[in-house]
Formats: structure tokens, C-alpha cells, sequence
């Protein structure tokens, strides 16, 4: 049997989509509580910051730290992009792998 | 059509030596329970140097001097995770975070030395370090690939 480019092609469209869909349903709420607590920590250092109750220099360090703590959950969603693609091109291939193999009528690949 | 086909062709070109190889694609480091199990002790470490503070807040006994052997050991601790993190092959997401997290120790420690003279210098890094070892956590176990 030949192979369809096509039908190939769009079986491996599928695949990669469903694998980076379910990914980013769990990748979106993680990012968001990240946002959120960030959001709201800086949101609390700006209002001690201006009733007078923490100093200038003190209050820039604690918003570094802010700034370095979502640098770490942007990295987390960076790493857990990659492993969603790189989940979504293995099961690509492994369409192409059944496809040829089916195609051939042995185990090629 | 003839151009989608082309373009097809070439992708399956270009995806032939990673299927005739057998082979999946790596983008991340292999999930390792070594950093898995330093990055949950340091957690807890970390959880218990907060709460002893709470509770030591605004007496004497909260005082950085009280805390210095503590900070040596939570930098050994990060710098063996950082080591550890860095020895693995295609880990730099990992060791990037870690680097953050010793920077986040140096900067609580200069607001330490300076005096806890609010709660805020207490809360607010502490939900720094325990969003920061979640989200290293979160991608160690994303690392298994459900397996």
C-alpha cells in the first residue's frame, strides 16, 4: 500500500495538537497562579512602600526578588513548552513510523 | 497542491534520518530523583528557617547573628543541587533556577542583616522560595514524561 502525503501529513498535524492542547491545559492555570502571586506580593511591597513603613532600599531588594522568582516560573513554562513539543514531534514520528512500517508490511522503522 | 505536496516531501526529507534512526526527540534533561529529593529537603529547610522566624519576629532572637550557621548550610545545600543540576546533559532550564534561587538567599540575607523590622521581610520571601522550589519541582516531574 502507498503512502498518502496527505493523509500522512494531517494524521501527523493531529497528533502534535492533541499532544500540545492537553499540554497547555496544564501549563495555562500554573502560569496564571504564578502571575497572580507575584502580582499580588509586589502589590504588597508597593503598599508598605508608600504608607512609610519599609525603606526604599529595602523594598527594591524585595522586588528583586520578585523579579528573579518569576524569572524561575517562566523558565518552568519554558521547560514544560519544550517537553510538550518535543512530545508533540515523537508522537509526529510515530505516525510516520506506523505509517511506513503498515506500508511496507514489516517492521522497517 | 502541488506546492503543500512538495513542501510535505521535504519535511518527510528532513524527518527521514530521525525515523530511520529509530530515535524520538530530547529537548530537556531526564527527570532525576537526586535533584528531586534535594530541591523537596531544601523545601522543607527553607519552610522551618521561615516559621522559626515568625515566631522569633521581632525579639532578639531574630537576629541574623542567630542565623548565620543556617545560611552556610542552606548555601551548601544549593550549591551540592547546583553541582548536581549542572553534572546532568541538557539541564541548563534547571540550573538557571537554582542560580535565581542563590540569588534570592543573598538578597533575603542583606534585608536580614539589616533587621526584620516588618512581616513583610518575612512573608513575602518566604513565597518567593516556595513558589520558586514548586515551579523547580513542577518541571523535575515533568521531566519523568509519564512514565
Amino acid at each position: 500500500m502507498a503512502l498518502d502525503l496527505a493523509e500522512l501529513a494531517t494524521n501527523m498535524a493531529s497528533a502534535a495538537k492533541e499532544v500540545i492542547t492537553e499540554s497547555w491545559d496544564d501549563i495555562q492555570p500554573l502560569a496564571e497562579a504564578n502571575f497572580f502571586l507575584l502580582a499580588e506580593g509586589i502589590t504588597n511591597i508597593e503598599e508598605k512602600f508608600l504608607l512609610g513603613d519599609i525603606s526604599e532600599e529595602k523594598a527594591k531588594k524585595l522586588l528583586r526578588m520578585k523579579k528573579n522568582t518569576l524569572e524561575i516560573a517562566l523558565l518552568t513554562i519554558e521547560g514544560l513548552s519544550l517537553i510538550a513539543v518535543e512530545q508533540a514531534i515523537n508522537a509526529a514520528l510515530n505516525i510516520v513510523k506506523d505509517a511506513v512500517n503498515s506500508a511496507l508490511n514489516f517492521t522497517l522503522i | 497542491m502541488r506546492y503543500i505536496k512538495h513542501h510535505i516531501n521535504f519535511l518527510l526529507l528532513l524527518l527521514l534520518p530521525i525515523i530511520a534512526s529509530g530515535c524520538s526527540v530530547k529537548f530537556i534533561a531526564d527527570y532525576d530523583e537526586v535533584t528531586d529529593k534535594l530541591v523537596t529537603d531544601l523545601q522543607r529547610k527553607m519552610e522551618y528557617f521561615f516559621l522559626d522566624l515568625e515566631y522569633k519576629f521581632g525579639t532578639p532572637e531574630a537576629d541574623y547573628k542567630n542565623y548565620i550557621e543556617l545560611y552556610k548550610e542552606i548555601k551548601t545545600d544549593l550549591k551540592l543541587l547546583e553541582l548536581r543540576a549542572s553534572a546532568l546533559p541538557q539541564n541548563e532550564i534547571t540550573v538557571k533556577q537554582v542560580k535565581l534561587v542563590q540569588k534570592n538567599l543573598l538578597l533575603f540575607e542583606e534585608i536580614h542583616k539589616d533587621g526584620l523590622d516588618d512581616m513583610i521581610f518575612i512573608e513575602e520571601p518566604r513565597k518567593d522560595f516556595t513558589l520558586a522550589f514548586i515551579n523547580i519541582l513542577k518541571l523535575e516531574l515533568a521531566k519523568k514524561r509519564g512514565e
